[in-house]
């Protein structure tokens, strides 16, 4: 089971407490689909990806990237078990979305990025320790039903 | 995945925004490798002091990128024009390679801290396709 200092259950509890999920969860998932393009093929009913301007526009976009804070909302809310938190997105995931699990790992840091940006020099070393941790035991849980 | 003419543009067109503070960028990329990475302190047992912004950390953060500045001068041909730093990653350092891609991610967050609005998405594609080409070109030589 994964152990959790309490500095670092502080700190992610302070990186969700400044996340706007609107605005954070559309730059991340429109970083995604510009910096890693292939993960397009994952939005085929999205409608216009063809460049960044009508990325960040993309309504479909916009609530997507909710969807996912909100995913990881209940990570957040269940540290010391999300492994069976995430059970059924995992299977979702897997089964249904059939989404390569590398992927999990490049949203992740577009979202470590949008976080930078919006923390800056508040988004220390040790911070960012602690939430790429935390990012880990998420993108691990979401792997485990891959099989 | 190799450069574009758009993508050295948009890697010079930032290059000139934040070259001023590349000691900056340095040190403090560094000092995120060496917290959220542990396993990389293991290349530099030979420093007194590991921890953020420390002397060594700041002296060596100058030299990586002054590294990366010879790199953007040389962005046409980065395999030809890395060679002589090649061979010191290759034969002297034997950094293993899977760290450039670690050091890139750093660079990348601390890049986004320092210049949120010039850090684009069009920038941070461009910015992560020339630290991986530069890191190519740093493997070369490796075998």
């Amino acid at each position: 089971m994964v152990q959790w200092k309490a500095e670092e259950r502080a700190a992610i509890q302070a990186v969700f407490a400044k996340l706007d999920y609107e605005s954070v969860g559309r730059e991340t998932l429109t970083r995604l689909l510009v910096v890693y393009p292939w993960t397009r093929r994952y939005f085929g009913g999205f409608g216009n990806l063809f460049n960044s301007e009508a990325i960040m526009a993309n309504p479909k976009v916009a609530a997507h990237g909710i969807v996912v804070l909100r995913g990881l909302e209940m990570a957040l809310k269940n540290m010391d078990d999300i492994k069976n938190t995430y059970a059924s997105l995992s299977e979702l995931h897997s089964e249904k979305l059939q989404v390569d699990p590398g992927n999990f790992q490049l949203l992740g840091d577009c979202l470590t990025v949008v976080i930078a940006t919006r923390m800056r020099t508040e988004f220390t070393p040790d911070i960012q320790a602690a939430w790429q941790k935390f990012l880990a035991v998420v993108v691990s849980a979401l792997r485990k039903q891959y099989n | 995945m190799s450069l574009s003419a758009k993508d050295k543009a948009a890697v010079k067109d930032l290059w000139a925004k934040l070259s001023g503070r590349a000691d900056d960028i340095g040190q403090d990329a560094l000092s995120r490798m060496l917290v959220v990475y542990p396993q990389t302190k293991t290349y530099f047992s030979h420093w007194k002091d590991l921890s953020p912004g420390s002397a060594p950390v700041r002296k060596h953060g100058k030299t990586v990128m002054s590294g990366v500045a010879e790199a953007v001068s040389k962005i046409d041909d980065l395999t030809s024009g890395l060679l002589n730093l090649s061979e010191l990653h290759a034969f002297q350092l034997r950094i293993d390679p899977a760290n450039f891609k670690i050091l890139s991610h750093n660079i990348l967050v601390v890049l986004a801290t320092m210049f949120p609005t010039d850090f684009t998405p069009e920038a941070h594609v461009a910015m992560d396709k020339f630290l991986c080409a530069l890191s190519l070109a740093l493997s070369e030589k490796y075998r």
